[in-house]
């Protein structure tokens, strides 16, 4: 950018381009041991699987071959559906409850975590409710409030944001308040207004605090909407197909394990998700250098 | 003069006085938990000058300059920055403060660290072009061309002192508060920054308040070195520094450069033994 091509400045670029290849080459480096890794791991989980089928001499109605639930993934089911369509279309539902339920409570714990950090006395008041909200037993709730609310999305979706809630207001808590006193100061020195201190400096320097939290509640968010799909009168959700799955268990034992599959890949796509965002509004913070 | 002061020539009384210290008294608690970090401070720091604070730890050498940057508030006496209260200097933005720590924010980059100040006070009259080129210029000032798009945890210690001495430099205070600005770095860069403060201090007209813990290096960059005793801080003796300018290497390696260092240890060692 600079217009400037002095021979002084011309060696310290050329430094500085060896170092940005370097950086590259590492990430390259770091990026194909994850894959390797990723590799050795599924092996290990089939192997695992097959290693206790035979070992335990375990009957099909106890434990099926793992190529047998992906036989019944391509099968057709008693509606006339190919399985894995059904079942996705099941997981649709229950990621578009957690998703609402998510983004309800980053706008919720965003804001009592900032409460808890900057307002001594209303901090005060939020706390044991944050508290109190996380040792309320979910699975005893779950009922009681689809009574109240109904079997509608809405109901899965705000418990999934319920237990979604506590990890992103405890983050967000830590880091709007972790800021050093110097950095403090010299916003002050500045004559920085308390919005100038809170959006360019605590809010940014919180940011790799709560986007550790947000991949806790990624994850819990998917087992809000299961866990709310579970009792009785929900008709669609990977929750009532684990259900269903369960109470036909020794007919089709394959389904149950397609069901658990599907949550599993649900929450991982969640917490996958969560990552790349992270990966994008965090480049450039030391934290994501660091992970 | 390239330093916007038009605030401190109307104050004619004052106009040659930066920074005035009038009977600073300082504690810090109350009741019976108090401690008294300072007590009757008179100092008088003239324009353009480069003054030294230096004294055992806890004589309050860093309270004086926050007090100057109105971060802290004296429980006795006055302070007056260019003539005016500090919370009017500080609002006025008349000086530049620079922590031990380089107290960079990590997500941005040199650059944008550099544009902070900037950002946050909306100076009049300035185009994104205008920020550019003088942003441009510090970098080079502080040798740090070609690292703009770096971020601060890809630099050395003493680089990112030179990132932090630049964003103090940018909106041309007329003051420079500086606290043990390199004493977390390395003998060897140390007395590369030193000299370099130096050269950038005769550059930019600067007045500069430096607090400090190394002897030699009060000697070497100081006009005056105030030498404070312990706890609580009172001025032990202020010794001119009559070395030539500019302050170079050749400097460093005279006698009357280690004749002035001998003076400054000396006056340091009877404030630690409690004063004469």
């Amino acid at each position: 950018m600079s217009a400037s091509a002095s021979p002084e400045v011309a060696p310290q670029i050329t430094a500085r381009d060896r170092f940005l290849t370097e950086e590259r080459a590492e990430r390259l480096r770091s990026a194909s041991a994850r894959v390797t890794l990723i590799l050795i791991l599924v092996t290990l989980f089939l192997g695992g699987w097959e290693l206790l089928k035979w070992a335990t001499e375990a009957p099909r109605t106890t434990l099926p071959h793992f190529h047998e639930v992906v036989d019944y993934l391509f099968s057709i089911n008693s509606q006339g559906d190919k399985v894995w369509l059904a079942i996705g279309r099941n997981l649709r539902l229950t990621f578009i409850e957690a998703l609402s339920g998510l983004s309800v409570a980053i706008v919720a714990g965003f804001a009592a975590g900032t409460l808890m950090a900057l307002s001594r006395w209303t901090g005060r008041g939020i706390m044991p409710f944050v508290i109190g909200a996380q040792t309320v037993p979910i699975v005893a709730i779950a009922p009681a409030l689809v009574i109240w609310l109904g079997t509608g999305w809405e109901t899965k979706a705000l418990i999934a944001g319920f237990l979604a809630f506590f990890p992103i207001a405890v983050t967000s808590a830590r880091g709007i308040g972790d800021v050093s006193q110097d950095s403090l100061d010299l916003m002050a020195s500045y004559g920085a207004s308390r919005t100038e201190v809170f959006f360019k400096l605590r809010v940014p320097s919180a940011l790799p605090y709560i986007f550790t939290g947000l991949e806790v509640a990624a994850a819990f968010s998917v087992i809000g909407a299961i866990v709310a799909e579970l009792p009785v009168g929900s008709q669609d959700g990977i929750g009532v197909v684990i259900l269903t799955s369960q109470q036909y268990f020794s007919l089709q034992p394959e389904s149950l394990f397609a069901a658990i599959g599907g949550a599993c890949l649900l929450g991982g796509a969640m917490v996958a998700m969560v990552r790349i965002i992270q990966i994008v509004v965090l480049r450039g913070h030391r934290a994501q250098e660091l992970s | 003069m390239t330093t916007p002061n038009t605030s401190s020539e109307t104050v004619s009384a004052d106009a040659q006085t930066a920074i005035a210290f009038q009977g600073i008294r300082k504690e810090f608690g109350n009741g019976a938990n108090s401690t008294l970090a300072i007590e009757s401070v008179d100092l008088d720091i003239k324009e353009r000058e480069f003054v030294s604070l230096i004294g055992p730890s806890g004589c309050g050498k860093s309270t004086l300059l926050r007090l100057a940057a109105d971060l802290i508030e004296p429980s006795g006496g006055s302070v007056l920055v260019n003539g005016k209260t500090p919370r009017q200097a500080r609002l006025d933005r008349d000086y530049g403060f620079i922590f031990q720590s380089p107290t960079l924010f990590d997500w941005r980059t040199v650059r944008k660290n550099i544009a902070l100040p900037l950002e946050i006070m909306k100076i009049g009259g300035m185009t994104r072009a205008d920020r550019d080129e003088e942003i441009e210029r510090l970098l080079e000032m502080v040798g740090l061309d070609g690292f703009e798009s770096h971020h601060p945890y890809q630099l050395s210690g003493g680089m990112q002192q030179r990132v932090s001495l630049a964003r103090a430099l940018v909106f041309r205070p007329s003051i420079l508060l500086m606290d043990e600005p390199f004493g977390a770095l390395d003998e060897i860069t140390r007395d590369r920054m030193n000299l370099e403060l130096h050269r950038i201090w005769e550059e930019t007209n600067t007045t500069i308040l430096f607090v400090t813990h190394s002897i030699p290096e009060a000697v070497l960059l100081s006009g005056r070195v105030v030498v404070m005793t312990a706890r609580p801080g009172r001025v032990q003796e202020i010794i001119p520094i009559d070395l030539p300018y500019p302050r170079t290497t050749e400097v460093e390696e005279s006698t009357h450069y280690y004749e002035l260092v001998t003076q400054v240890r000396e006056s340091l060692g009877q404030a630690m033994a409690g004063g004469p």
